[in-house]
């Protein structure tokens, strides 16, 4: 087994060898860089609120005011980390695939909201705090151009989200007057599903020799992802776990492109059922790396 | 006043003529395409229901979209550095096409059935600065180009359509205000017909999404009879903006006569296609 193993290894090196004397020759890269978010969306929006609510004990005036301010966010912002390898056909066109990592950064959204009244007051503090990950695979074409030690390039293909997940972690606290004070925890995890988008970057490769360079680039990723499930994983008040006393229908929504429901008794040992959800996964930022080209061009 | 007109142009073409001759040379073109919907949103599922004696029955099929499909038309002009790389500024126009949500409850006599759609499209003007690489040096030349899509003067108009026991309400709703920013970003292949003329496909991606800064209701109707009349500012309004302070309570006035506040609502721009058109080179590269 150990030997098939090595005999093909050996066989794809000495075929890529080969190749690159034929014809302009393998690459292969790795580098990371940090992504912003871009083509945010958001139908629903998120927003961090503040709200404050007063009466008096006759409820003759009362008096409300809310601030919302918006939250732009992509779960695509974080930083990416991969590795390309491709073959250049001419020594201006090529065609990669590379496989990278997105380690997300967080949102955080807050929800703070305070009533009073003549002897009592109440407060009720919410975080929400999500992030997001995905494995990526970019098959993409590459044109460069250049002759001297600066090559200038360009690359553009599709990107494909695989082992996608988006982790929402929601933490509340709530006071009031002659009561105690409790904290809830959730974490919702969203996971299954593909996806797949536009993957396009430009940038230049400084040759530090025939075959080593490194890079820099701008680079674009644009997608939406939609999950297949939702699951609560933690369910927690003031400490004690909640999730051993609820239903798999409180706990998990599985959702689908299509379904349906029928009028009767719901069976509470089943997900619940939701038409698709979108997530932007889009980015916008640079990367920085090396480059080796085994054909030395 | 006539004369300065007419100089002007000379002036601009005289200075293009020049430019080409020093440099690798200004390049314009024509083209136009079709763009399908990428980094989509749910725009809300098609619901199909069935009421019987014995029950009910619903069907719901998700129905995702984005403003950014569309049919789109442009020309573009830029400046070859060298011969391998330009700079270049597009403008463009997104004639959206519609999507279209239905809900549709079939239930026996007296409700019988109800039907309500709604319909969604956008159009927007757009500019793109954006760098072109290329390559090749015979008749086919591969080029790419990225860059950034700005978008003015984007619109969104929503229209409702609903039929309840035979009595039908139509609403209209346009969304505008606000410019977006995006990436433009295309990969294709020009053929030349000779050293100046060429012919162009590509595909086309643009990644934005837009907020618009105002909402206003344009068309109510309830059986043909106009409700627009009698409705507040308030109620045919909404400004959007990034941070909003409602107050109300006990000696608060209520504000009819202005427009109700919202805070901005993200709405999917982008469109991955295709573009064909002509090029033509001056400095004949």
């Amino acid at each position: 087994m150990k030997k098939t193993t090595l005999t093909t290894a050996l066989c794809i090196l000495g075929l890529g060898i080969s190749v690159s004397s034929f014809g302009q020759g393998l690459y292969v890269g790795l580098g990371g860089g940090y992504g912003f978010a871009a083509a945010k969306s958001g139908i629903n929006g998120f927003n961090d609120l503040n709200v404050t609510n007063s009466t008096n004990q006759t409820l003759t005036t009362y008096s409300f005011n809310q601030t919302a301010k918006n939250v732009k966010y992509s779960f695509g912002s974080g930083v990416p980390i991969g590795l390309y390898g491709g073959y250049m056909f001419t020594k201006n066109i090529g065609a990669e695939l590379g496989i990278g990592y997105l380690i997300g950064s967080k949102t955080t959204l807050t929800n703070d909201q305070t009533q009073t009244a003549p002897g009592s007051s109440s407060t009720d503090n919410t975080t929400e705090t999500l992030k997001g990950h995905m494995m990526r695979l970019t098959p993409s074409l590459r044109i460069q151009v250049g002759e001297d030690k600066i090559k200038p390039y360009m690359t553009a293909g599709i990107i494909i989200g695989m082992a996608t997940g988006i982790t929402d972690e929601t933490s509340e606290t709530k006071t009031g007057t002659g009561q105690p004070s409790s904290t809830s925890d959730n974490i919702w995890t969203y996971s299954g599903g593909m996806s797949i988008g536009f993957h396009g970057a430009v940038g230049a490769t400084y040759m530090i020799s025939d075959q080593l360079g490194i890079f820099g680039e701008l680079t674009g990723n644009y997608m939406n992802w939609s999950p297949n499930k939702k699951v609560l994983t933690t369910a927690t008040l003031n400490g004690t776990d909640e999730l051993g006393k609820m239903n798999t229908i409180d706990k998990e929504t599985d959702y689908k492109s299509s379904y349906t429901t029928t009028s009767g008794p719901v069976s509470t040992g089943s997900p619940t059922l939701s038409s698709l959800v979108n997530a932007p996964f889009s980015s916008f930022g640079f990367t920085i790396g090396v480059h080796y080209s085994f054909g030395g061009k | 006043m006539k004369t300065n007109k007419l100089i002007l142009p000379l002036l601009v073409f005289g200075l293009a003529i020049t430019c080409s001759t020093f440099g690798q040379g200004i390049y314009f073109g024509v083209g136009g395409g079709y763009g399908f919907s990428a980094a989509k949103d749910q725009f809300g599922p098609d619901v199909k229901t069935t009421v019987s004696a014995s029950g009910s029955s619903s069907t719901y099929t998700s129905k995702a979209f984005s403003l950014g499909k569309g049919v789109s038309l442009g020309a573009y002009g830029g400046y070859m550095l060298n011969k391998n790389i330009g700079l270049e500024l597009g403008i463009g126009y997104l004639i959206g096409s519609k999507t279209t949500t239905t809900n549709e409850t079939d239930a026996p006599s007296p409700a019988g059935t109800s039907t309500s759609t709604g319909t969604v499209y956008g159009s927007m003007l757009r500019l793109t600065p954006a760098i072109r690489i290329e390559a090749g040096e015979g008749k086919i030349r591969p080029y790419g180009v990225v860059g950034l899509i700005i978008g003015l003067a984007p619109k969104a108009t929503f229209e409702s359509d609903s039929m309840t026991n035979g009595n039908e309400r139509d609403q209209i709703t346009t969304f505008s205000g606000r410019t977006s920013w995006g990436f433009h970003g295309a990969v294709g292949v020009r053929y030349a017909v000779n050293d100046k003329i060429g012919i162009f496909a590509e595909i086309t991606g643009n990644y934005m999404s837009w907020a618009p800064g105002k909402s206003l209701i344009t068309k109510d109707t309830y059986n043909g009879k106009d409700l627009l009349a009698s409705q507040t500012t308030s109620q045919k309004e909404t400004d959007f903006s990034s941070s909003s302070t409602f107050t109300g309570g006990t000696g608060v006035a209520a504000t009819p006569a202005t427009p109700n506040q919202g805070n901005l609502v993200y709405l999917p721009f982008s469109s991955m296609g295709f573009n064909i058109g002509v090029h033509i080179t001056l400095g004949g590269k």
